[in-house]
């Protein structure tokens, strides 16, 4: 693609990025230069499905051109476990894809969020020698690399960064210093680590497939995109993915993520419970919770939750009658037990007050009553996250199961303005350097 | 028995149907004294003949709870110097509290503390709500549960259902019908749990060894069953056993069973010893054995079953066998606990299944 191969490859690789966009241009997303309309396309590998999408991005739109989804096979809480089946999964979604948009595309943003994804708070300084000690975007991106400069263990990696805030000598909480005065600038960066293995063998899908990857995305940052507001951002909000293998937890407050968490637990376990519960096959478990499954037990109907059905039994076992309440029950102390653990981990990261709204967003978001049980856990209000983009597909408009595919090109849009401003106004870093040896490491 | 061996008991009713159930039972256990605890003065109102003691005036106004627990453990810490003087210099306190209200769950357990504390043995009778009340009600009676275990020496669970066993179920039962027969067992249940902890009979029980049963986490439970005729004492326990409570609890399946027959002066030997092996054939377990002759019995025999550890190993609780046993590799275990096991399946084998009838677990294995 033009836009694509105008970007070094190193830039490609790493996806240092975005921070830039955020601090100095405007939140939402937008082009900034008129001209034909560009293709970005992203690639999402989950857990039960593998979504291909690819889409067209002029001024401030972006249309879906196709859509293509695979049932994934090879991929367990997030991550690739059997290579040659994922890869298979993944080129049946990008040819698909790519007849369907009739255009070629080989180049994706792609989402990772395995669970052994770790974030953590990161601080780095310039000092602003200049006699008039204004503040430029080359002060900026030099604090923001410094911030990226981070010793780590030699099989992790830092796949994405995002700014919190910035503070000029004593003054801090500032969303932009560009242009202000002052003689040291600090920026606050959270940084997400994923292993290097895991980051490999997704590289290696990709190659198997016959595509590169435009950049990595942690899938959090990508599903806030997608689904939560600035207000919420600023505010506050606790953004739960629910996947069908892990559970991406995030917290957003004063416009920065503040807190992330990958857990390999997911809807898939709702479907296990249901099939164990009732004695049933996983598809036939799967297909119940999807017809008739709620996850608060007080939203049903007193006289339909005893109303009993027939569900289909596993091999050789008779077929057996299941009321609403009982499936009810099985999912909601499931759904219950992530959303305490999802509670649990963001009080342990001391951010009990930050999240005034939770946003629940995923496949399993999916689920009757699964907002009015978030509401109860975690006493706040909740809401279902629900990805808007322009498409032709009814399938990905409005539902949270696209919110990371969705996410992954919003995202991945900024991204591409970020590494093209950063073309035009190179900083030679040390951010820079590791950029060098990362190519050199992966190619 | 002697009147000596009797230890002085003081049967505290604690809430509106705490002391209902201690009006019930007033009398049947001859020589205790009687206390009436309450935040509501309407509800001592209604026993006026009896020794009443109004906890929490400042923070309740002399009106109930409203189904809140903290209220009333306010006002039993308030009350604490009143509470201490009215219980005196008992041995054996015994606290019946209704454990899926206000009054009972936050006033019970304290007062067995400060029993503790006089050096008194303190036990909670804690009547479960009904099946068809709140899954609240439920978790109040599983929070209370757990806390009364730190503060007492033991927790007896008294059943108070409405299942075919004490006439509660059936298109044709009147609710009044229902409600007493539950109302009756349940004071038949306290009558045999303050005769136990207050007199050890003759083949001689003592309160250490009946601690170790019925302080297992989650408490116990109690059923009673009275016989007479031919092979009364094994009916009797058939009955006690067969009491709609403890046969969902699945006997064979307890840790712990103290067994307690109450007969006459015609009580044998040789029917005591058809007893024991009748809950030998029942269940492995250990067992603890007590016997007490009451002239007053006559031709009858009262049998009292307290189980305790059942919910852990019960058939209904049992995991599938492949989910049993260490977590394989790659399982997701968080604080301790493999998440990978189905949730309800782990909730059963938690504290939430030692309510019984109506935890929300028992509810699905019914």
């Amino acid at each position: 693609m033009r836009q694509s191969s105008q970007l070094a490859p190193a830039q490609r690789i790493l996806p240092f990025s975005t921070q830039a966009a955020r601090s100095s241009e405007t939140p939402k997303l937008r082009l900034q230069r008129a001209g034909p309309p560009e293709t970005v396309a992203a690639l999402d590998i989950g857990s039960s499905k593998i979504t291909c999408v690819i889409a067209q991005a002029e001024d401030d739109l972006l249309k879906v051109c196709s859509l293509a989804i695979e049932p994934s096979r090879g991929v367990e809480r997030g991550e690739v476990k059997d290579l040659d089946q994922v890869a298979d999964a993944a080129r049946a979604a990008v040819i698909r894809a790519q007849s369907e948009a009739r255009m070629p595309c080989d180049r994706f943003f792609v989402g990772v969020a395995g669970k052994d994804s770790q974030g953590r708070n990161s601080r780095g300084s310039v000092m602003v020698a200049k006699e008039n000690h204004v503040i430029t975007d080359k002060h900026v991106r030099q604090a923001l690399n410094a911030a990226r400069n981070i010793s780590l263990p030699s099989d992790r990696q830092i796949i994405d960064s995002v700014p919190q805030s910035f503070a000029v000598d004593n003054s801090a909480g500032i969303r932009n210093p560009t242009g202000m005065t002052g003689s040291r600038l600090d920026a606050e960066v959270y940084l997400a680590t994923e292993s290097v293995n895991c980051i490999r063998n997704i590289i290696s899908c990709l190659k198997a497939v016959g595509c590169r990857h435009e950049g990595l995305l942690f899938e959090p940052f990508a599903s806030a995109e997608a689904v939560l507001t600035e207000d919420e951002k600023d505010l506050g909000a606790v953004q739960i993915d629910i996947g069908e293998g892990t559970m991406d937890i995030a917290v957003y407050y004063a416009g920065g993520p503040r807190f992330t968490r990958v857990l390999p637990v997911g809807g898939g376990h709702i479907a296990r419970d249901v099939a164990v519960g009732l004695g049933i096959t996983l598809d036939a478990a799967r297909e119940l919770v999807h017809a008739r499954g709620a996850a608060y037990e007080s939203i049903l109907d007193p006289h339909e939750a005893k109303q009993e059905f027939d569900v289909p039994a596993a091999e050789g076992g008779e077929a057996c009658a299941c009321s609403a309440g009982k499936l009810c029950f099985i999912i909601e102390s499931r759904v219950g037990e992530m959303l305490e653990i999802a509670r649990k981990e963001i009080r342990r990261a001391g951010l009990n007050g930050h999240g005034t709204r939770v946003v629940l967003t995923g496949g399993t978001a999916l689920l009757k009553g699964i907002a009015k049980k978030a509401q109860q856990v975690f006493g706040t209000h909740a809401r279902i996250g629900r990805p808007k983009i322009y498409t032709d597909h009814p399938e990905l408009c409005d539902n949270p199961a696209y919110a990371t595919a969705v996410g992954l090109l919003v995202y991945g849009v900024k991204m591409r303005r970020v590494v093209e401003k950063e073309q035009r106004h190179p900083v030679v870093s040390v951010a820079a350097s590791s950029y060098k040896w990362l190519r050199e490491f992966f190619f | 028995m002697t009147d000596a061996a009797v230890k002085q008991t003081v049967v505290v009713g604690v809430g509106a149907v705490g002391c209902r159930l201690a009006a019930a039972i007033r009398g049947k256990p001859a020589g205790h004294r009687y206390l009436f605890v309450d935040t509501d003065s309407h509800s001592l109102g209604a026993h006026p003949e009896e020794e009443t003691l109004l906890i929490g005036a400042a923070v309740c106004g002399g009106r109930g709870t409203g189904k809140r627990p903290e209220l009333a453990r306010r006002a039993a810490v308030e009350a604490e110097d009143e509470i201490k003087q009215a219980l005196g210099p008992a041995s054996v306190v015994v606290v019946a509290a209704a454990f899926g209200g206000g009054t009972g769950v936050g006033a019970g357990p304290m007062i067995a503390r400060f029993a503790r504390e006089l050096g008194a043995e303190a036990i909670v009778g804690a009547v479960d709500p009904f099946v068809f009340e709140s899954s609240v009600r439920a978790e109040y009676a599983c929070e209370a549960l757990l806390r009364a275990g730190d503060q007492a020496e033991a927790v007896v669970r008294i059943p108070c259902t409405l299942l075919p066993d004490n006439g509660g179920d059936g298109p044709g039962v009147r609710f009044r019908e229902a409600f007493a027969a539950a109302e009756e067992h349940a004071a038949e249940a306290a009558v045999a749990l303050v005769q136990i902890v207050s007199n050890p009979g003759m083949l001689r029980v003592d309160f250490g060894d009946l601690r170790r049963v019925l302080c297992e986490p989650g408490g116990a439970v109690i059923g009673v069953g009275r016989a007479d005729g031919a092979e009364r004492v094994e009916n009797a326990i058939r009955h006690a056993c067969n009491s709609s409570f403890l046969d969902s609890h699945r006997l064979h399946a307890a840790a712990n069973i103290a067994l307690h027959v109450a007969g006459g002066d015609t009580l044998s030997l040789k029917e005591v010893e058809e007893g024991a092996r009748a809950i030998r054939a029942i269940s492995g377990a250990d067992y603890l054995l007590s016997v007490d002759v009451r002239p007053e019995l006559s031709d009858e025999v009262i049998a009292t079953v307290l189980l305790s550890g059942v919910s852990a190993d019960s058939e209904e609780a049992r995991p599938p066998a492949e989910l049993e046993g260490p977590p394989p590799p790659g399982a997701f275990v968080y604080e301790g606990v493999n998440i990978d096991v189905p949730t309800f399946l782990r909730r059963s084998r938690g504290p939430h299944a030692r309510l019984g009838g109506r935890s929300s677990a028992h509810r699905f294995a019914r």
